[in-house]
């Protein structure tokens, strides 16, 4: 649908149907896919300016020119006044229906910003001489105007920009009760609208979601990613970040900068009275000192994971060792509720590059081995990869008898007994953020059973 | 229909000097709710659960309620009417209009405060003045209630990363034995005055004439 006409110029048609077809395509690829697809194109829309430009610069200097004062001069005021009234006319209609207009300063700026360039330039070199006898004055024209636009405007447009205080993009990260709140006015507003009977662009705009995930989201993207709500993409994201966050600000103890504060889970869940918790309890403050130090090693974790890190590239997300984690937190989570507490404090915290020899020479210490002997009713069930991992993993659960030590951290945390609900992929991963304390204190001193050649890699859930 | 129209010219103008209408726009609406109570003196909550439009919305309940809600109709008692005429199915609105282009800063802030104010009452529905998790929570869960892979998990898991931000945000350093309330106005003032909202939280009034009124 997509891809028929747009328009009458390709290249309109192209970006149309880009546009148009990018979240279904985006939805069905891995992560690693997007980042490659993505850098790869932007290489070679680079090299392709790059040639261009190049093309430009040698027929400047070796090329037929025809300079006409008049002609250059008039095109070159002629091109401006053309932006500027476009600009204008179009924000004039165009503030007829916001509420926040777009002030004179901002046409300003956009009528600014229009840089001619390749495009110009490649038309104008596609005139036939023979059709276009006057092509050299063209040519001239058009590269003094390229040169104008992109040497002039181009460079005084920053300082411009500072100077007229310009409202630019916000690029705080959004936070999570911003982005609840933002659906939440979204509904919100859709259904003040139905209540006034009025058709604003909300109803419309809603109307269009909801078709789109009903019809077109099914079809065209793969498996269960259709059915993933915005929120909870967002929370993934959010996860994702933080993660690398700890893992970039490598091997020390600090906390990644969201969380400056000492509030944890704790302070948050309402106190239980003592009837509720009907087991016995650690005390708060050995609890807290047990979550540090699973948080700590939780950093040394992940940073052997693999993850490139350039400057430009978000840290690839490690697809791979995100399952690989979350396997080994399951794990680990099976296997503390299976022994009794641990009572071996972990190793001071090294360097990151001890720690990663240390890890390096003996990634079995992290593996999970197979020692759940004592414990005839675990049944982990490795068949099939696409249930929902951890689905099995609380089955196991369920079917022993006594967890002398699991509401504890229910009680300090969010984490909830084992429930044999069924949970999809999408709840694991920030359960994750949930029971990060717990992990992987097991893994220092008790190696676990393994659970390395468990399901393959899931495609990232983006 | 002429006749009734003129005698309810008086109290529109009450109510536009009251909720910032124009008396057309008044005219419209109150089509709107002769509409909806189908010719009845109040609306009650019935005639906004019946219509068919809104039975998809996740929030719908707590839209209505809002509706019914004192605090929102500017009452002093907490508590909410099972019943409400015109002049209050327009002040609920009022929340909505979007504020004029070019108004004091004060001005702006005074309506910022009161459509966030609308959003707390919203979410606080046990009149306490605070969103405590367990209010959080629901909110979350019936945000995601359109998508059928929902679980209390996920729903937990996000609310409570969210009133950790807030209390993060908001609180600073907390001891591991203090227990944090739930989020008090001031707060939700504080964490969400990244979002415009007099900006965001609008409806078009001006378009009325797309409005179904009478079938």
């Amino acid at each position: 649908m997509a891809y028929l006409n747009f328009g009458e110029s390709s290249v309109s048609r192209l970006i149309a149907c880009g546009a148009v077809t990018r979240p279904y395509v985006e939805a069905n690829i891995s992560h690693k896919s997007h980042t490659t697809i993505k850098y790869f194109l932007k290489m070679w829309s680079s090299v392709s300016d790059t040639l261009i430009f190049i093309f430009l610069g040698v027929s400047t200097v070796a090329g037929k020119h025809h300079w006409n004062w008049t002609f250059v001069i008039m095109s070159v005021i002629l091109s401006l006044v053309a932006r500027v009234l476009g600009v204008v006319g179009l924000t004039f209609v165009i503030n007829k229906f916001r509420i926040v207009k777009l002030t004179t300063k901002d046409q300003f700026i956009v009528a600014y910003g229009g840089l001619r360039g390749a495009i110009a330039f490649s038309l104008v070199y596609l005139l036939d001489s023979r059709q276009f006898p006057m092509r050299n004055m063209f040519l001239t024209a058009i590269i003094t105007v390229i040169f104008f636009t992109v040497f002039v405007q181009g460079m005084t447009i920053r300082p411009l920009v500072d100077l007229l205080a310009v409202k630019k993009k916000q690029e705080t990260k959004r936070s999570i009760n911003e982005e609840i709140h933002t659906q939440f006015l979204d509904h919100l507003l859709t259904g003040i609208e139905d209540i006034c009977g009025h058709y604003g662009h909300h109803h419309w705009k809603d109307k269009l979601n909801r078709f789109n995930k009903k019809y077109i989201k099914k079809c065209l993207i793969a498996g269960e990613r259709s059915k993933e709500p915005q929120l909870i993409a967002f929370y993934h994201k959010m996860e994702m970040k933080q993660a690398i966050e700890l893992v970039e600000s490598g091997g020390g103890s600090k906390l990644p900068s969201a969380m400056p504060s000492t509030i944890s889970m704790q302070n948050i869940q309402p106190k239980k009275t003592p009837q509720d918790r009907a087991l016995p309890q650690l005390s708060k403050s050995r609890e807290e000192e047990i979550r540090k130090i699973l948080r700590t090693n939780l950093q040394r974790t992940r940073q052997r994971l693999r993850s490139y890190n350039r400057h430009t590239l978000v840290a690839d997300p490690f697809e791979d060792g995100w399952n690989d984690l979350i396997k080994r937190k399951r794990m680990i989570e099976l296997e503390k509720k299976m022994n009794n507490h641990l009572t071996v404090p972990a190793p001071p915290p090294d360097s990151p590059t001890i720690t990663r020899a240390r890890l390096a020479s003996d990634p079995q210490a992290w593996g999970i081995k197979a020692g759940t002997e004592s414990i005839p009713t675990i049944k982990v069930d490795l068949a099939s990869p696409q249930t929902p991992e951890s689905g099995y993993m609380r089955d196991g659960f369920g079917s022993k008898a006594s967890q002398p030590k699991e509401s504890k951290e229910d009680g300090g945390l969010v984490m909830k007994a084992p429930s044999l609900a069924k949970e999809s992929k999408d709840k694991m991963a920030y359960e994750d953020d949930d029971k990060e304390p717990q992990r992987l204190m097991r893994c220092l001193s008790d190696p676990g059973p393994a659970a390395d050649e468990e399901d393959e890699d899931e495609p990232f859930l983006p | 229909m002429g006749a009734s129209q003129s005698g309810r010219v008086p109290e529109f103008q009450d109510l536009t000097d009251k909720t910032g209408f124009s008396i057309e726009q008044l005219k419209n609406l109150h089509n709107r709710f002769v509409y909806l109570t189908q010719d009845e003196d109040t609306l009650r909550r019935e005639h906004l659960e019946n219509m068919s439009d809104l039975a998809l919305n996740p929030i719908r309940r707590q839209i209505i309620e809002a509706f019914f809600d004192s605090r929102n109709l500017g009452q002093k008692e907490k508590g909410c009417l099972q019943e409400i005429g015109f002049e209050e199915f327009v002040t609920v609105l009022a929340f909505f209009k979007p504020p004029k282009p070019h108004i004091a800063e004060e001005e702006r802030k005074t309506i910022k405060k009161e459509k966030l104010r609308f959003l707390f009452n919203m979410h606080d529905t046990d009149n306490d003045g605070v969103i405590t998790l367990d209010e959080y929570r629901r909110v979350v869960e019936e945000l995601l209630s359109s998508t059928e892979t929902l679980g209390a998990e996920t729903a937990k898991a996000i609310s409570d990363a969210a009133m950790l931000e807030v209390a993060s945000e908001t609180v600073g350093q907390m001891g591991p034995d203090e227990f944090y309330e739930g989020i008090t106005f001031e707060q939700f003032m504080q964490i969400l005055k990244d979002i415009e909202i007099e900006t965001k939280m609008n409806v078009h009034f001006w378009n009325l004439e797309t409005m179904h009124c009478g079938k």
